[in-house]
């Protein structure tokens, strides 16, 4: 089943077109990582599909269905910001998102240990630190066990330790069978965490599906046979593990189905091959360079 | 509907800044109506008991004391203003606004439950005034009797000012622009534009401007006689009462157009 089906969806602010007939699906179950750098239409997608924001033109369904005010109350969402009444305990603003919600308060407790902060239920959220009050978004949006997060930058001002918590925390609950949707302008934290992908630049949708198909995850090897050498390109295709041989400025790159390639037993099949290599390295591919290879024009 | 009100109910319940202004405003009904009380009684001892009843009327006395409190306390509505625009630009300032939404209230339920804080704070002016001419008017020593229509219009009058500060909040967001604009209008514009429009018309389209409409439905309460001599006589009450109605519809309406179409 589809949890959201975006259509088309366009946003203009004025002169800027902040997002593109934007157009993808989130299956249920998934960890959708929405990617894009600063400014490539994130928040504006997610606060369309929260209705905060209007669309320009489109539309989307949630659920399976259009979406109404009774779908919203069954997503847990954190969008850019954590927005709670600062005179307010952690405590009570949990207490108003519930009762928003339609949910009970039993849940609260429960939240707020999952994310640290039940010691600090009865302060004020205005004494809070940036991460704790990102924290306490992140519980307020699993109040009520619901059945799609969308979390926009989840790890947004937290320190390393805050970070990985965060995204064990989502793992876990893609374990319980929770559909997440999560934006983030880090490619890594998308591909540590997420399951599919959209990638997003200046308003128009890159590429979607799955990460394991976008983000290559295996290694690629820059080899040059010595001067006089016949193509070696069917050789090297047969080397075990070697997706396919490419040309690239003067050299042979090996793109292989996953990392760990052995430098040392691709030398000795070529010298077992007869082909003498005066150039052997490895290259293994960032995920920046593959990120901006996807966001270049 | 139970739900909403209680929601709202816990983000104010706590709020110190509330709970001070809405203090302030008993504190300041009561207190400006004693002070004129006072200073009627001292120009009625001054003047004699005949020639102040003869200059000033009996304002304090029933059934007038309905009307001198009402308009009196009509002073004070920046008061219960103040508090709507404050709990509207929290909304703004904190982002729960969108927040609201986000969590699953609709738009136009974000407006509605901000409508009954509008309502209940004018029956809460309205039930302070209504004890506050009570109390005088059994002070003066006169036995109770009718005229408590003023405190129904006093409501209306309560109920407009507070919408408009609802809807200045609504259209400006940020508390301190908006009670400053609120302000200027309700205190000097307000006036200002009556005097001018009124200066050279005979029909007296000033007198329909928003809010001042809803005024002119207590009239001023001192040396009645003088007055009825000296002005022209105000628009027929259900003039005023129809005016007042459709102005609070529109009110309503722009602000609810507004903050359904916007982006949050």
């Amino acid at each position: 089943m589809t949890i959201l089906s975006v259509q088309k969806l366009s946003k203009r602010y004025g002169a800027i077109q902040a997002l593109r007939e934007v157009a993808f699906d989130v299956p249920q179950g998934s960890v959708f990582g929405i990617l894009g750098p600063n400014g490539s239409g994130k928040t504006t997608l997610l606060g369309i599909v929260m209705d905060v924001l209007r669309p320009t033109s489109g539309s989307f369904q949630l659920f399976g269905e259009l979406p109404t005010a009774a779908h919203r109350r069954r997503i847990g969402a954190l969008l850019e910001t954590p927005n709670f009444y600062h005179y307010l305990s952690a405590e009570q603003n949990l207490k108003v998102a519930a009762a928003i919600k339609g949910k009970g308060e039993a849940d609260i407790p429960s939240v707020l240990a999952r994310v640290n902060l039940l010691e600090r239920k009865d302060s004020a959220f205005s004494t809070f630190s940036l991460g704790m009050k990102q924290r306490l978004a992140i519980a307020s949006s699993l109040l009520g066990s619901p059945e799609l997060l969308v979390l926009d930058e989840p790890t947004n001002g937290l320190d390393p330790v805050g970070i990985a918590e965060i995204r064990e925390l989502i793992k876990s609950l893609a374990r319980e069978g929770k559909t997440i949707i999560m934006a983030s302008h880090l490619l890594d934290e998308v591909e540590r965490v997420c399951t599919h992908m959209a990638l997003l630049k200046k308003g128009q949708l890159l590429i979607s599906g799955k990460v394991s198909d976008i983000l290559a995850p295996g290694d690629i090897v820059e080899v040059r046979a010595v001067a006089g050498t016949p193509d070696i390109t069917a050789a090297l295709e047969a080397f075990p593990g070697v997706q396919k041989v490419r040309t690239e400025e003067g050299l042979l790159e090996l793109v292989f189905t996953q990392r760990e390639t052995r430098l040392g037993e691709l030398n000795e099949y070529c010298f077992s091959k007869g082909i003498i290599l005066e150039h052997l390295a490895l290259k293994r591919k960032s995920l920046e360079a593959r990120f901006i290879e996807l966001t270049e024009n | 509907m139970q739900q909403l009100i209680r929601t709202e109910w816990m983000k104010v319940r706590t709020y110190k800044a509330f709970w001070i202004m809405a203090g302030i405003f008993v504190v300041a009904a009561i207190g400006l109506n004693y002070i004129i009380y006072v200073l009627t009684n001292s120009i009625h001892e001054q003047t004699g008991k005949t020639a102040g009843d003869a200059l000033l009327g009996k304002p304090f006395s029933f059934p007038d004391v309905w009307n001198t409190v009402s308009w009196l306390s009509g002073w004070l509505l920046f008061i219960p203003g103040m508090i709507i625009i404050t709990l509207i630009s929290n909304e703004y300032t904190f982002r729960t606004h969108r927040q609201n939404i986000i969590d699953g209230w609709t738009r136009a339920q974000f407006i509605s439950v901000k409508l009954l804080w509008v309502v209940s704070l004018s029956a809460l002016v309205a039930v302070v005034a209504f004890a506050t001419a009570l109390v005088f008017g059994f002070i003066a020593g006169t036995p109770f009797s009718g005229g408590i229509e003023y405190i129904g219009y006093f409501f209306l009058e309560s109920l407009s000012y507070l919408m408009a500060a609802l809807l200045v909040g609504v259209l400006i967001k940020r508390a301190g622009l908006a009670i400053g604009l609120y302000f200027l209008y309700i205190f000097v514009l307000k006036y200002l534009i009556v005097a001018m429009v009124n200066r050279e018309n005979t029909l007296q389209i000033g007198s329909y401007i928003p809010l001042n409409i809803t005024d002119k439905l207590i009239p001023f309460p001192f040396i009645k006689d003088a007055v009825k001599r000296a002005i022209q006589p105000p628009p027929p009450v259900y003039v005023l009462l129809m005016g007042s109605l459709a102005y609070l519809g529109l009110f309503y309406w722009w602000m609810l157009h507004k903050f359904r179409t916007d982006d949050l």
